[in-house]
């Protein structure tokens, strides 16, 4: 593999930062309000007051200007600060990361766990109850929203069983413990890996399909191989190119945090921070956010292609 | 395999199950759905900071459930009587408390309240707003204990500033405050103090042992947490994983009434959902101009028609469950109220009668007519809304009834409440009735003259400031409302307050529906809280929380 290839794609990450800065930053300002939205039906402040701040915060002027004034700071490592809590919007994001992260990181894993063996036993064992169980749990788990499930589980484990916290990180007002935190990881992770997993089963389950009827596992199959060493050796190896490809392209909404799951389980991740942002008009943070997904969506692509040319000695670019 | 893996799940479930049994300490969880953007209520606008601030923050005057002020770090509350207020109204003489700490165990003196004014009007400070310290002229500390304010003219809401007082010694250093450690990690007065902000997660804080009353507060630790929405808390409060939870909507009411578990806290605010009808016509160019009438609205009997032709108890029955009171006028209760005004009466004949008398004959579809046009209005709210989208409903069936046509067209709110600059309709005339809700504070100064005296009607010339959005000029209304911004005695402006009301009771340019309803839900364990629908700056029940207590669950 060539290194210009890499950085050629790297490269590439330019100009798809200033056409999504762009969009976003100019969409924005197309939407009614602003971030002095909340100030206007009040009236404890002046109309005097809000031209006022309007100046002060810069808000005033031609809006090319200050997506020209964004990218400057920008490029130069200042990212700004937030209109509505005048805190820097790095601080804000590295407050929501680690959390985002815990979340997602685990149910990423727990999600791995339970995708990986079901996807290929129900290859395996095609029309066996437990492939029937497995594909059937699948459907019902891509197509539930967890904003539906999440409820369920809500209602189930924490107001009538009582057994699980219904949100949150931790139990307020008590020391740090382990129990206490997976106790509130349980049923966000829950939620969140049954949908990761799902999809993963899909995948791995057809690939896994597709490879096992090829002629060189009936080669070695028909030479007397171990069965076990034909599928996770032979087989799944093949079969988890796609599945590695898909783990990649979804790595950044590990940073970008599950929404839904943030919001019903009352996690503080950056999928909230994001939401909480855009509907109160607080422009640079918003502009903190998108660029640095996108930036990660580019740069799991370019890892998805090198995984993919490693795991697959026939791929090669140029 | 499979089962074994369900007796391991249930097993380590069961095992989670055995929460920790709760120390001595009396801890307290409330939910609130927004995170506030700082704790500085000078530079932050919303409401949960209020809320959130009251345990820390202690004004110079504050008011009770009742609308009455009270003295908190003022020592009595000055009046022309006691001398603490000039007979021109123009030097305020507070006395302050003595012995007050901050929670850092400074002393609190007057040279607090100057900086708090000269914090305010400094202009490298994202103040949200200067109004009233725009007009103090100076701040005087004869001693540590006494504050004089002297204003350049009269302020009639003078004794609603300095609230909340802020700790030279904190912010006095620095050259601006907007991200001042401060805003997030504020040093107060009051009976708690900020020990920790987890940023989307909670605000912890504890009991303030500098506080002058510390042995009487019985709650040793106080967090907010911060939850998705309000469902989520409701689902939280159930759960027993939070105490409280801050401001419900009425349509969450009957979900939590009959659960012996919870307590609602309700209380009429000084808020009313209203409808706001616009007495300048609506259409270009001549929109927003109170020299071109509004075609249907501009007649008095019109908008008298419209006004009891509304069924407000049937809304406040079936809508609101019985719990709000019927709109009467701009200031329902409180000191500067109107007793006398009763809501108008349901009555659908006089309707007819006043309608037949400014010319509006019923047409052959049974709505009225004159003159070749249909009597037919847009009416206006927030989308997303429902039970505005349900009162609306039954206003468009009970107009028919006297052969009025409304008809809905909703908005998002950031576009009903946009400003000049975004060209909104509010702002600029170019709507036929509004509906939202909105209300005097505890003075009521602001808002009554913003919105009803006629120099406050918003034009090129003012650039939109104003909140005249009927455009109705009354010489009568203005002169009350004159009186009631320039008399130094209360009484004065009281009556001033009483004329203005019975004069909006009569012009009808706001038809009044309902009080709003503050709700707050309660675990009911949660002892010691008291409505209160009053405020400084917004009414939050926390403004008693030194008396709050928890029993063992």
């Amino acid at each position: 593999m060539k290194y210009t290839f890499i950085i050629r794609r790297l490269l590439s990450v330019v100009p798809v930062l200033l056409i999504i800065t762009f969009a976003t930053f100019f969409l924005m300002q197309l939407l009614p309000g602003g971030p002095l939205a909340a100030y206007e039906n009040n009236p404890e402040i002046s109309q005097k007051d809000i031209e006022r701040l309007r100046h002060e915060m810069g808000l005033d002027r031609p809006i090319h200007v200050q997506y020209w004034a964004w990218l400057k700071n920008f490029a130069q490592g200042d990212w700004g600060y937030s209109f509505t809590t005048k805190r820097p919007v790095l601080a804000e994001i590295w407050d929501r990361l680690p959390n985002t992260l815990y979340l997602t990181g685990i149910s990423l894993i727990v999600a791995l766990i339970i995708a990986i063996p079901a996807g290929i036993i129900s290859a395996t064992r095609q029309y066996s109850l437990f492939d029937h169980i497995t594909t059937t749990l699948a459907y019902i788990g891509r197509s539930m929203p967890v904003f539906y499930s999440g409820l369920l589980l809500i209602i189930v484990f924490s107001i009538w069983l009582r057994w699980l916290p219904s949100g949150g990180m931790q139990t307020l007002g008590k020391e740090f413990s382990l129990i206490d935190s997976v106790r509130h990881l349980f049923l966000p992770v829950l939620s969140l890996s049954t949908l990761i997993a799902a999809k993963y089963v899909r995948f791995l389950r057809t690939s896994m399909l597709e490879v096992i009827h090829l002629d060189y596992i009936r080669t070695a199959a028909a030479k007397g191989l171990n069965e076990r060493v034909i599928i996770y050796k032979h087989a799944f190896r093949n079969a988890a190119i796609p599945l590695v490809t898909v783990v990649a392209i979804d790595l950044p909404v590990l940073f970008a945090g599950a929404l839904f799951t943030e919001t019903i389980y009352s996690w503080p991740g950056m999928g909230r921070l994001f939401v909480d942002a855009a509907t109160r008009f607080d422009y640079s943070v918003v502009m903190g956010i998108v660029p640095a997904i996108a930036f990660l969506v580019v740069v799991s692509n370019l890892l998805a292609d090198v995984v993919y040319a490693i795991l697959d000695p026939r791929i090669t670019y140029s | 395999m499979i089962r074994k893996g369900c007796a391991l799940l249930l097993l380590t479930l069961a095992l989670f199950s055995l929460a920790p049994a709760a120390g001595a300490e009396k801890t307290l969880t409330l939910g609130i759905y927004q995170e506030p953007e700082n704790l500085n209520t000078y530079i932050g606008v919303q409401t949960v900071i209020t809320y959130v601030h009251k345990p820390f923050a202690e004004y110079l005057i504050d008011v009770n459930e009742k609308g009455e002020y009270f003295p908190v770090l003022a020592a009595e509350i000055p009046t022309v009587e006691n001398g603490g207020v000039s007979k021109d109204g123009l030097t305020i003489t507070y006395k302050l408390r003595k012995g007050v700490k901050w929670s850092d165990g400074a002393p609190f003196t007057s040279a607090d309240v100057k900086f708090t004014w000269e914090a305010v009007v400094n202009p490298k400070n994202l103040v949200k707003s200067k109004s009233g310290y725009d007009q103090i002229q100076s701040v005087e500390t004869p001693d540590e204990y006494t504050a004089v304010v002297k204003y350049k003219e009269f302020y009639a809401p003078y004794l609603t500033r300095f609230a909340p007082v802020l700790p030279k010694h904190i912010l006095g250093k620095l050259e601006n405050i907007n991200d001042a450690p401060y805003n997030r990690m504020p040093v107060g007065t009051g009976p708690f103090m900020v020990t920790e902000w987890a940023s989307g997660n909670y605000i912890a804080m504890a009991k303030n042992p500098h506080y002058r009353n510390a042995d009487k507060v019985k709650i040793d630790k106080l967090f907010f947490k911060i939850i998705p929405s309000r469902e989520v808390g409701i689902a939280q409060l159930q759960a027993g994983d939070i105490d409280g939870v801050w401001d419900l909507i009425e349509a969450q009411i009957p979900m939590m009434e009959n659960n012996p578990a919870l307590a609602l806290d309700l209380s009429n605010s000084l808020t009313s959902e209203r409808l706001i009808l616009n007495h300048s016509t609506p259409v270009p160019p001549n929109n927003g101009n109170p020299d071109f009438p509004h075609p249907i609205l501009g007649d008095l009997k019109v908008r008298q028609a419209i006004d009891c032709a509304i069924d407000r108890k049937a809304i406040v029955d079936k809508l609101l469950f019985g719990k709000a009171k019927p709109g009467t006028t701009e200031i329902p209760h409180g000191w500067a109220s109107n007793p006398d005004i009763k809501p108008v009466a349901y009555d659908p004949e006089k309707a007819k009668k006043l309608l037949d008398a400014a010319g509006w004959k019923a047409g052959p579809d049974g709505i009225r007519q004159k003159d070749g046009k249909r009597l037919r209005l847009k009416i206006t709210t927030t989308t997303g809304n429902k039970l505005r989208e349900m009162v609306q409903q039954v206003m468009v069936d009970q107009m028919k009834q006297v052969g009025i046509e409304f008809y809905i067209e909703n908005v998002p709110s950031s576009v009903l409440f946009g400003s000049w600059a975004n060209d909104a309709d509010r702002k600029k005339g170019r709507y036929d009735i509004m509906m939202y809700t909105t209300g005097p504070g505890i003075d009521p100064q602001q808002q009554f003259e913003g919105y009803f005296h006629s120099k406050n009607i918003p034009t090129e010339a003012n650039g939109g400031s104003g909140y005249n959005y009927t455009r109705h000029r009354d010489a009568e209304l203005d002169k009350w409302l004159d009186v009631a911004g320039k008399s130094t005695s209360m009484a004065d402006r009281v009556n001033a307050y009483r004329m203005a009301q019975k004069r909006v009771y009569e012009i009808v340019p706001h038809i009044y529906l309902y009080q709003r309803l503050t709700v707050h839900g309660f675990r009911s364990n949660v002892k010691g809280w008291k409505s209160n629908g009053n405020g400084i700056i917004d009414a939050v029940e926390t403004w008693n929380i030194a008396d709050w207590d928890i029993d063992k669950k």
